[in-house]
């Protein structure tokens, strides 16, 4: 049943990324590699980079900043508004279930090697270091800074992002002679990130989740007014502590079943032996009251 | 799930994907038209030997011919950019002392703006705006029709190079990178007749 569970999110979430990323021409030679058409207008929910040959959709996140950069200054309101509709709605199941990049990361973890609980001295200052990406790489940087003619820069994309260096740029580079000429020490810098992402998840559970990722963080802002939600029933919850050790976001959900840390992959539920877990869907009134009063329970 | 579920639900998303896969933007197809044997073949796109022949109008709204263009010139470089492209735009005032330094040994610069279209005006007054605060005097056209399959491009900033005939030569350059313009501006004049 558990086995099942798991099997039935990773199949969501390679389907979601196949479906998203299908524009099979963009990998053959001889076109230009980057699908342009109608439906790039609209942002995936996750990290997918719009550069990756087969994306349908465009990256949010690049989508942002684009709209940050340009020479006329101008907040992202169509896609600050989709991705907090989003928020409000799931939160961070997102992460867990239609992010292509957080699938990779669990999958590199899979690999057999010894798994690294990061000490919680490093690791609850270091889950903030997302905050500094949104809010400095993704908004401040690209909205503020400018060139003599006006010209911005999409700091996140261009610096950091290793999403976009393995979907975009190293595909690219292979497949276009082009591309090949322009690489120089930026692509060597952002080619030693992704192999330190890379490395990284194979002994660490979604590092780049955890500690660098902006939508990440943007989408955990929501998690505690989202519509969709973790729910603890007091009553049959034993205290035993199995979720909250199974858990490799490192959250307690007896504690915080709303975390902004959570990506709603649903081990826990999975794993609590008395079904003190649940994720329901909430009315707005029904706020902080107990559980017995007012809650639609309508587990999913 | 049983088996039958997933097989059947895999299905379906490889239909959907390669639906969608088929969707594409007209004009992506880097087919091959063969026009009749004689002095103007296009060939694929952007390959050295295929001859440009097109007519458009320029930022300023003065129509442009491609023969009378690059007749002017021994060799003539295609600087393709884009409005919303940064480094294009910061490379354009080194481009215009280059252009400068280039007409006194038979080249020129031309400017392509790739998100003007002589038929949708919408960011013109942006690229004339750029133009002006990088101080650029040299001819920028409008695309046109078809300039994406005979022009292809990646990313902006790529440059090419026809000759005074309007042949391409050599491959285009992807990337701001001025000092490589200048090296293969150099070369293929000493090249031309």
């Amino acid at each position: 049943m558990v086995k099942k569970a798991a099997a039935l999110r990773k199949f969501v979430q390679a389907g979601w990324g196949i479906l998203t990323n299908a524009y099979v021409k963009g990998f053959l030679p001889g076109d230009p590699p980057i699908y342009k058409g109608p439906l790039k207008q609209f942002c995936v929910p996750g990290m997918n980079c719009y550069s990756c040959p087969g994306a349908l959709g465009s990256c949010p996140i690049g989508s942002m900043q684009a709209v940050f950069d340009g020479r006329h200054r101008k907040f992202a309101f169509y896609v600050v508004g989709y991705l907090s509709l989003i928020g409000l709605i799931v939160g961070r199941f997102v992460c867990g279930w239609l992010c292509l990049f957080g699938l990779i990361q669990e999958l590199l973890y899979k690999i057999p090697a010894p798994k690294l609980r990061v000490p919680e001295a490093i690791d609850k200052p270091l889950r903030y270091l997302k905050y500094v990406m949104l809010f400095v790489m993704v908004f401040a940087l690209p909205f503020f800074v400018r060139s003599e003619y006006g010209v911005g820069a999409p700091f996140f994309c261009k610096y950091i992002c290793p999403v976009g260096t393995l979907e975009g740029g190293i595909p690219l580079v292979l497949l276009n002679d082009a591309m090949r000429g322009t690489l120089g020490w930026l692509f060597r810098w952002k080619f030693l990130l992704l192999i330190l992402c890379v490395l990284a998840s194979i002994f660490i559970y979604r590092p780049f989740c955890k500690y660098i990722c902006p939508l990440g963080a943007f989408y955990g802002l929501f998690q505690k007014v989202s519509l969709v939600r973790m729910q603890v029933d007091e009553n049959a919850c034993v205290n035993c502590g199995l979720c909250a050790k199974t858990c490799k976001m490192n959250v307690d959900p007896r504690k915080n079943p709303n975390s902004s840390e959570c990506i709603r992959c649903r081990e826990c539920i999975n794993a609590c032996p008395k079904n003190a877990l649940s994720m329901i869907i909430r009315e707005k009134k029904a706020a902080d009251q107990p559980i017995q009063e007012g809650i639609r329970k309508e587990s999913i | 799930m049983k088996k039958k579920t997933i097989l059947s639900a895999a299905a379906l998303v490889l239909c959907f994907a390669l639906v969608l896969a088929g969707c594409g933007k007209k004009g992506s197809e880097g087919g091959s038209s063969q026009a009749e044997a004689g002095s103007e073949q296009i060939l694929n796109g952007g390959e050295e030997g295929t001859t440009l022949s097109f007519e458009t109008v320029d930022t300023n709204g003065n129509p442009v011919d491609s023969k009378a263009l690059f007749a002017q010139n021994k060799v003539t470089m295609i600087n393709i950019w884009g409005t919303t492209c940064g480094p294009c735009i910061g490379e354009l005032p080194e481009l215009e002392k280059m252009n400068k330094e280039f007409n006194q040994k038979g080249g020129a610069i031309v400017g392509l703006v790739n998100d003007v279209w002589v038929n949708n005006s919408k960011y013109l007054g942006e690229a004339r705006d750029i133009l002006s605060d990088t101080g650029v005097t040299y001819t920028n056209l409008c695309a046109w029709e078809g300039c994406n399959d005979v022009l292809p491009v990646v990313g902006t900033p790529t440059t090419y190079f026809v000759d005074s005939q309007g042949k391409l030569i050599g491959d285009p350059i992807l990337g701001a990178d001025p000092a490589k313009y200048a090296e293969k501006m150099e070369e293929y004049l000493s090249q031309a007749k």
